[in-house]
């Protein structure tokens, strides 16, 4: 196969979607007519199998599980109250309540798995805060914008997991190596915090008992618990990310059941809720599984894995042009379709090129990242600014959160330079470090 | 149509909620007592096989399938509503594809008595059966919103058919999401007036 007709596959692919089809529809349109017209009819009846054994997966059955765990904790009210509990602790560092956005969020979105979620209850919770310690708006908004996008690095993720079904590797190690880069990223976004708007809320004067402290602490513990047994039971061996999966939704459940939340209402709300997202990610999950199949019967990764090595360029390089895509990719499009789009694609090239696809994993995620927020289509944008109530212009947030897109691709840069820093952890629990 | 499709939410959660139980229980067995139940592993495939399509059913009516619209809003209104027709259609023929091949797979289960390479040596046509049926709930509901898409087109009725097929807004799914923190909050300030 030539790579014109991979590029004509992959604008027709683009075309279709700029025409607002679904991607679903998209991914399936041009896979399955490209694999019909390069094959024919047997390569569109092997489809059958590929639907069922894509379905009848268990890394497929981690998605609602994880789901239904974010819902529990979101629609039962368990991660509603963390804002209070993290602004008494962290509201006197220099730039105060901004670090309480970037850890309020970062631990609401690691347990909620949505971004529009996260936005809206965090932001929710912290502006009025915000605005009566005269906090600027442009950076407070942008604080909650970037802090949302942390949640799809840091474990559980539904993105990672969509990216080990697409590259077939360990979900497990994908997890690993999403918990350094995240908290280093959640660490990065503090320190430019503190170099750039160190004085902000200095006018904030609250002196809060230790008592009252350790009394606001209990907020955080459902979600830090959740984390510590789901992460926990993955990394000590003792669950699959599907079996720590489970046991999160069953924690979650007694958190809201002990909290007295538990009710037919709320349990009703979290399945449709759950249903809703889940259906939306397996969908184009199978269809990018389905694409997977004539990419690798027509040859089409091996086409653009040729075309790339022409260029001979180094691993530096090749990760510039890709970070460079990636960004300008995610201006326009959500971060799930240019995942299920991109990867099955570019996976085969990276590996050509000597990187190893888990660190790969923790690229594309942070490009995914930084698509939520660079306008004109950045979901966290839009969410953080509907919900002030200031009226304020669209242009705020935009503004406040344009130095984390900076610090996001100075971070990936850094990864570049230092793939360690992602795979030190894999590394060392699969005993290779 | 919204209560089916509630219906299949519910089922979809039920189901998955009921995994977590039997998972969970497996899991502290296996790992605290060394006892293990066996099979719940493949009860989870076939678990998520089935419950899938509903759930892909559920996303189809709530119009929660990924679009991109960023172009589209900047067309014509009538022109962004023949677009969103073409999508329930172009969703309905997805659907027919998938149950096509449902079928194509259930029949050569069927005639070549395909058993599961497992312990339990499950007969596949049991899951795979369900499947088949729960596969067919989604060009069920796709095809009946796209007759009613098609409907509202020849109408000429652009505003219904923006209200029902076209991309729900950023503003509609906070709004949502306000409303429910709302209740939220209600609820917490009733349990603590209560105690």
């Amino acid at each position: 196969m030539s790579i014109a007709i991979v590029g004509i596959g992959f604008g027709a692919m683009l075309l279709l979607m700029f025409l607002s089809i679904p991607i679903a529809v998209t991914i399936i349109a041009v896979g399955g007519f490209g694999g019909w017209l390069m094959y024919g009819m047997p390569l569109v009846d092997m489809m059958g199998g590929v639907i069922w054994s894509s379905l009848n997966s268990n890394t497929m059955l981690a998605i609602p599980l994880f789901m239904l765990l974010g819902e529990l904790l979101l629609r039962g009210g368990i991660a509603d109250r963390m804002y209070d509990a993290m602004a008494v602790w962290l509201g006197r560092l220099p730039g105060g309540l901004l670090h309480s956005n970037i850890a309020t969020c970062t631990l609401f979105s690691a347990t909620s798995g949505s971004s529009v979620a996260t936005a809206a209850t965090v932001g929710t919770m912290a502006l009025p805060a915000l605005q009566q310690y005269k906090y600027p708006m442009a950076p407070s908004l942008g604080s909650l914008a970037a802090g949302g996008t942390l949640g799809i690095l840091i474990p559980p993720s539904v993105n990672l997991l969509v990216f080990g079904s697409i590259s077939n590797t360990s979900v497990g190690q994908l997890f690993a190596a999403g918990v350094v880069p995240g908290l280093l990223l959640a660490l990065s976004f503090s320190v430019y915090i503190f170099l750039f708007h160190g004085k902000a809320g200095a006018n904030e004067v609250r002196d809060i008992p230790l008592s009252d402290k350790l009394r606001m602490a209990r907020h955080l513990i459902p979600p830090l618990v959740i984390f510590g047994v789901v992460m926990g039971s993955i990394y000590g061996g003792l669950a699959t990310p599907t079996e720590s999966a489970a046991l999160g939704v069953m924690l979650a459940f007694g958190f809201v059941a002990g909290a007295g939340r538990l009710n037919r209402e709320l349990m009703i709300q979290c399945s449709i809720q759950a249903a809703r997202t889940s259906g939306m990610v397996m969908i184009v999950l199978v269809v990018s599984l389905l694409l997977n199949v004539t990419i690798s019967m027509t040859g089409a990764a091996q086409a653009m894995t040729t075309w790339i090595a022409g260029f001979e360029l180094g691993r530096l390089e090749l990760l510039f042009v890709l970070l460079l895509f990636y960004v300008v990719l995610g201006t326009f499009m959500d971060a799930m379709s240019m995942l299920v789009l991109t990867v099955p694609i570019m996976l085969p090239v990276v590996i050509h090129a000597g990187i190893d696809p888990i660190w790969f994993g923790i690229f594309v995620v942070i490009m995914c990242e930084i698509a939520l927020i660079t306008p004109p289509v950045g979901m966290n944008l839009f969410v953080v600014h509907g919900v002030r109530t200031d009226g304020g212009n669209y242009s705020d947030v935009i503004r406040g959160s344009w130095p984390y897109v900076v610090v996001m691709v100075l971070f990936t840069i850094s990864l570049m330079i230092w793939p360690g820093l992602v795979m030190w952890l894999p590394d060392m629990l699969a005993g290779r470090g | 149509m919204q209560r089916f499709t509630h219906l299949l939410g519910i089922i979809f959660g039920a189901s998955m909620l009921t995994l977590s139980i039997a998972i969970t229980v497996e899991t502290l067995l296996r790992k605290l007592l060394s006892i293990s139940l066996g099979g719940i592993d493949e009860l989870g495939g076939y678990a998520i096989a089935i419950a899938a399509p509903l759930a892909f059913t559920v996303a189809l009516f709530d119009r929660a399938h990924i679009r991109i619209n960023q172009l589209t809003n900047l067309f014509p209104r009538k022109l962004q509503a023949v677009l969103d027709v073409a999508s329930i259609v172009s969703l309905a023929a997805l659907s027919l594809f998938f149950l096509h091949f449902a079928i194509q797979t259930v029949l050569d289960t069927w005639s070549y008595k395909s058993i599961a390479q497992t312990p339990w040596a499950t007969p596949l046509i049991w899951p795979q059966g369900l499947w088949l049926l729960a596969m067919a709930t989604f060009p069920l509901v796709a095809v009946a919103l796209s007759f009613r898409a098609m409907r509202l087109l020849m109408r000429r009725d652009w505003r219904e058919i923006h209200k029902n097929f076209g991309t729900p807004s950023p503003k509609d799914e906070l709004e949502a999401e306000l409303e429910d923190l709302k209740r939220r909050e209600t609820e917490v300030h009733l349990q603590e007036a209560r105690t």
